[in-house]
């Protein structure tokens, strides 16, 4: 499959899995601690040697249309773009220092699973947390919002994980 | 210029982030959400009230000469209204035994100018209060610790006190625990010190230590204002009375504070006890 292709389905999916499915995840009482967005992983998933401005510019648009369908008025956008921002200069520490092409994507096949999660946890607590200061627009009870997007974080990467897990499974079969 | 495009270069993604989220502001803002408009507003009120404080506080020292003035004459205005405060205070009459329905008692503080504890003569007490402050004759006077006297006249700034410790003072006392009264004399036998108390019943226990206390219906002094504590208790042969000698409780030889005492309710009280003498003689 056209790895295109396959990133525009993977869009979708996800995107359709994150508005039709999450956001209408009833958790009760925990739904105050876990506020699950997995649609970032799209960003993530892009490849590592991308003109910042297509990369900060698809991160926005994403941003825009998750934003359209949760009211929240350019909240996910900024995350986005911060996590698109962080994304740019993080990603670097983690690659190993000779020998990998920068054209390809940060996955688990190219740098390990420990590296993965590690990447993924880390950006997914930051946007969580990036998302939930914006959205009180105060930093007003900080460790409050931290432990928030620190439960909501983790809740992503394990719903992330599962779903690589799935698709890897389908892949093979 | 080529410097200035290696720099934008150079910082593009931090250019690009700072970019997308003022892209992002304004997206907000153009919203219909209510809440973070008035955040915004608040926390911008928040920043101009800081920088206002902070220059509040720069600039307070240049006015702190004025200031000072203005507190000088303040506090010069201020001390004159506290002296004929003080003034005014001593005109006029502190109320005592106050209550929104009934006041039965006015009091006047004043200090004793004049006074004599020898015996046998009859001894009197001079105020320096008088008719200015209207204080009249049958006014009771207490001192800090009981009774003293009665005044029997006043001029226009003074009063003439007869106390206790005069031949001519009767007063109607009680025994405090047992309430029954009696009269007080100063007898021929008393000194300063003492006072003679008659009239109350054989029958009444009286110890030595017990309280004597005023009975109030004179219509001069409060009820139990203190008078004096059982010395002796004699009884007398052939009367129905017992003869009681009390230490007076205050102490007429270093005697200075005293407070003069209306009755306002003295004149309604005779006029009716007098009525009713007539109606029945």
């Amino acid at each position: 499959m056209n790895p295109i292709t396959r990133y525009i389905l993977k869009l979708l999916f996800i995107m359709l899995l994150q508005v039709i499915v999450l956001k209408e995840m009833e958790l009760g009482a925990a739904n105050w601690w876990i506020t699950p967005f997995v649609y970032f992983i799209i960003i993530l998933d892009l490849p590592l040697k991308i003109n910042p401005l297509l990369f900060m510019l698809i991160a926005f648009s994403l941003g825009i249309i998750i934003d359209m369908f949760y009211n929240t008025f350019g909240m996910h956008a900024s995350a986005c773009v911060f996590l698109a921002f962080v994304r740019h200069y993080f990603v670097v520490l983690l690659l190993p220092r000779d020998g990998f092409d920068m054209n390809t994507t940060f996955t688990i096949k190219n740098v390990g699973f420990l590296k993965y999660v590690f990447y993924i946890g880390i950006l997914s607590v930051l946007y969580h947390l990036w998302f939930f200061i914006f959205e009180r627009f105060s930093f007003d009870y900080f460790f409050l919002r931290l432990s928030q997007a620190l439960t909501s974080g983790i809740f992503a990467i394990l719903l992330l994980i599962l779903l690589h897990l799935a698709f890897v499974k389908t892949q093979k079969n | 210029m080529q410097n200035i495009f290696r720099l934008l270069q150079k910082f593009q993604v931090v250019l690009l982030f700072l970019l997308f989220q003022i892209l992002c502001f304004i997206l907000l803002l153009s919203g219909d959400n209510q809440y973070h408009k008035s955040s915004i507003a608040s926390s911008s009120n928040a920043v101009v009230g800081t920088v206002y404080e902070f220059s509040n506080s720069v600039t307070s020292y240049f006015h702190l000469e004025k200031e000072n003035q203005q507190l000088v004459e303040e506090n010069n205005e201020l001390k004159k209204q506290l002296l004929s405060r003080q003034i005014q205070v001593g005109k006029m009459f502190v109320r005592v035994n106050d209550s929104v329905f009934y006041q039965q008692y006015e009091s006047i503080p004043s200090k004793v100018i004049n006074s004599s504890i020898s015996f046998p003569k009859n001894n009197f007490i001079t105020l320096n209060v008088g008719k200015e402050l209207s204080v009249n004759s049958n006014m009771a006077v207490i001192g800090t610790k009981g009774i003293v006297g009665v005044v029997i006249a006043s001029s226009n700034s003074y009063a003439t006190v007869m106390p206790v410790i005069n031949a001519n003072f009767t007063l109607p006392v009680r025994h405090a625990n047992s309430k029954s009264f009696g009269r007080i004399f100063w007898g021929e036998d008393d000194t300063y010190l003492t006072a003679t108390v008659i009239d109350v019943p054989s029958n009444v226990a009286v110890d030595i230590g017990d309280l004597i206390e005023t009975r109030g219906s004179d219509g001069m002094f409060p009820e139990g204002i203190p008078v004096g504590k059982v010395l002796s208790v004699s009884p007398v042969s052939g009367e129905t009375y017992q003869i009681i000698k009390i230490g007076l409780i205050e102490d007429f030889s270093a005697i200075y504070n005293v407070k003069v005492i209306k009755n306002l309710k003295r004149n309604e009280q005779l006029e009716l006890e007098k009525a009713t003498q007539e109606k029945f003689q």
